[in-house]
Parts: structure tokens; sequence; C-alpha cells
């Protein structure tokens, strides 16, 4: 498996893709750690667009005490539109989908969109290490040729973005305003569709009281 | 054999904790003339809300509030202001939905769910509801409050509930909660709060301009 990987690593970075510029470096991966998402209970507004229809709701991040990753996403009125869960193992399980999103299409869209928030694929290896211009690219390779790079600055203080690609470039995500290893503020956008997700963490503190 | 005698045995003790001091109304003809009658006295609601949303199994709720409007015949304005900010409007066929990001206007009549979503809300706070075909109706009444138990008899909304309680204020016949039992298990509570009846309400406020 890991020899396929490499493999695979070799064809990213090969002529045609969208990497191909990428300069071998040395980097420290880990850390890359800082920037991981330390999900407890935590609610977001979300909005969601995707081939001119626009979602809006909230969606929620929590910490079960078995350790998995359990994401809801409801209308702002109250109705629940999807439930999900990653296992301690990152299994994927979906618990719950309306009708109207229970398509093959989507939910794999939206697991692998999820995999990107929770920065699954920086508990993979091998993470390889690159340089372009004053930017280090991360980049974690999976079976389909294509790869996870996280993009930083030189001195990885700031996460610059999150691409995945092979040949080109299908998705960036952005990260900000992190507070105690929580992000402010996600935006995911697809670049061969038109699909963004974009998420605003809530104070819900006062509210619940 | 033990398990479906226990099993009688529960169900209608379930159903007395469901709807503790309620006692069943047998006249509901009756009690339909009377609701039908007496709400129709209310020209116009002007209320403050508080949603209680319940994701049952993942033991989590949000808190939202706002402000609530309705003027006779259909008009709708629900505005969440506390801990995000999205508006809808219902006038007539037209449904407008405003959030931080987007405005939406759609014809209710161009989709099948919209429409009942639309009647649902109307009808709930102009009395009318007990007529709605797309449900089932059962009265209950305790000292101060009619219970209305609706259950979906039409197919895709028993996909999103299994029933709608709707709990209004004996003397004045107007709403003031309306419980939401989802089929996938959850909850949404509105409470209605600082009722005011037939306040002078301008048509205004159920446009955007």
């Amino acid at each position: 498996m890991r020899f396929l990987l490499l493999i695979n690593c070799f064809l990213l970075f090969s002529c045609g893709s969208a990497y191909k510029t990428l300069v071998p470096a040395e980097g420290d991966p880990g850390c890359l750690q800082k920037f991981k998402p330390r999900f407890t209970t935590n609610w977001y507004e979300a909005n969601v667009d995707v081939m001119g229809n626009h979602i809006s709701g909230l969606m929620l991040f929590k910490l079960m005490p078995d350790s998995s990753m359990r994401i809801a996403f409801t209308s702002k009125s109250g109705l629940k539109f999807l439930d999900f869960e990653f296992t301690k193992n990152g299994q994927f399980k979906s618990h719950y989908v309306i009708d109207n999103l229970n398509k093959k299409v989507v939910i794999n869209t939206l697991r692998k969109d999820f995999e990107i928030i929770l920065m699954h694929s920086l508990d993979e290896w091998p993470i390889l290490s690159y340089s372009k211009s004053d930017l280090y690219y991360y980049a974690v390779p999976d079976p389909d040729n294509e790869a996870d790079y996280y993009v930083t600055s030189w001195d990885c203080t700031n996460l610059v973005r999150v691409e995945q690609g092979g040949r080109k470039k299908v998705l960036e995500a952005f990260f900000r305003n992190y507070d105690n290893r929580i992000p402010g503020e996600i935006t995911l956008n697809h670049t061969t569709f038109n699909m963004k997700i974009s998420l605003i963490k809530l104070d819900i503190e006062n509210a619940n009281q | 054999m033990r398990s479906l005698i226990l099993f009688l045995w529960l169900a209608p003790l379930n159903l007395l904790a469901q709807y503790n001091n309620f006692t069943e109304i047998s006249d509901i003809s009756g009690f339909k003339k009377k609701f039908n009658d007496e709400s129709a006295k209310i020209k116009s609601i002007s209320s403050n809300f508080e949603q209680e949303k319940e994701l049952t199994i993942l033991s989590e709720k949000i808190i939202s509030k706002g402000e609530f409007r309705f003027k006779r015949e259909n008009k709708i304005r629900i505005e969440y202001l506390d801990p995000f900010y999205y508006l809808m409007i219902i006038n007539g066929d037209k449904m407008i939905i405003k959030d931080d990001q987007n405005e939406t206007t759609m014809n209710v009549r161009s989709n099948k769910l919209f429409q009942q979503v639309n009647n649902i809300m109307v009808e709930s706070v102009n009395g009318t509801i007990i007529d709605n075909e797309d449900f089932s109706v059962r009265i209950f009444e305790d000292a101060s409050r009619y219970l209305m138990e609706m259950t979906p008899v039409d197919k895709t909304l028993k996909g999103f509930f299994n029933t709608i309680l709707i709990y209004a204020d004996k003397e004045s016949f107007s709403v003031t909660q309306i419980l939401m039992n989802e089929s996938s298990g959850d909850t949404t509570l509105i409470k209605f709060v600082n009722r005011n009846l037939n306040a002078q309400l301008s048509d205004e406020i159920f446009t955007l301009n």
C-alpha cells in the first residue's frame, strides 16, 4: 500500500500536474497538527451554494464519548438535513439524510468535504514537503492519484489554505480566526463545479443560558 | 407474548405521559367550528418567540430567538435575531428568505413541499390547520389550553414529521407553542412569548421593500 502511494506521489508531481512546479524541500509536517480543528461541541452558521441553489442552516460538530465525530446539519427553522459520523478510526457512517439529499454522489462529496474540514489526512503517511515561492506545500497523497496539500507560510505559523487535487486543483479550503484550536471561519470552494461551503462559528453560550 | 402484554400495558401509559393532565375531546367537529370562529377574531399577532431545537440522539440542543408577526389572512414574518440572523416572510403564495448572505424569493405553488410547509405555518396561526387534509387530528384539553395533535397522512410530510403538536390558549384561541416531532427523532419546540393580539401591523413589514 505504501509502495502504491509512493508511486502515486511520483505520478502527482510529474509532468501535466498543477503541482509540477513544486520543489522538494525539507519541512516538518508535525507543525501542521496545530491547525487540525479540535472540535468538542461547536455550532456553525452554514451557507451552502451548489449549482445555483443556496441552502443556509446550522452545522454541529460534536466529539462523542467514544471519540467519534458527529456532524449534523439542520435548517435554521429546525429541520435536520443530515447526521454523519466519522468513527475514531476515520470510518464514515451516514445516520440520517433527508430524501432530497440522499444520493450517493451528494453523500460522497459531503464526506470528502468533511474529511478536509476535519483534516483527516494529517493522520496519514507519508506527508511530503515541498516549497514554492515563500510557501511550503505539505502533500498527503491518496490512492486516487490526488493529494491534500496543506499550504503554510515558510515558518508554518500560518495555514494559508488547504488544496485538493491531482492533475488539477479540485478544491481549496480556508481556515481562519482560530481560537483555542477551533477555526472561527471555514470556507470550501470546489473549483471543478459550482459548490461553496461557508461556515462561521456561532457563540451560542449566551443563547443557551 | 410477555413483550406484547408489556407493550399493550405500557402503550396507554405512554400516551398519558406524553399529554399529562390533558383529556381528549371527542366532539372534534364541534371543536373545529368553535376554534375556527374564535381564532378568526384574531386579525394579527405580534410576538417574540424562542425556538429550541433538540438533536435527541446527540443530546444536544440549540436555542434561537426572534420576532414573529402574523396578519390575517396569510401574511407571516419570522425573524431570527439570536444567535444568527434569518428572515422568512410568507405573503400569500410568495415566500421570501433572507440571511446574511442571500435573498431568495419563491412562489410556494411551484413546489409541493414548499406549499405544504407554507400551509402548516399559516394555518397553525390562523386556526385552520385542523381542517388541513394532509393531517389526521386529535384534540385534547387541560384547564387552560387546547392541544391539537396533528399526524401527517401525506407521504412527503410523513418523511419529516411523526406529529406536530399545537398548543392554543383557551381564552384567546391563539397558538402559544408548537412542538414538531420529527421522523428522525429530533424535536423543535417554538414558544410564543409576549403575545400581542390584534395590534396594528402595516403590510410593509411583510415585504422586503
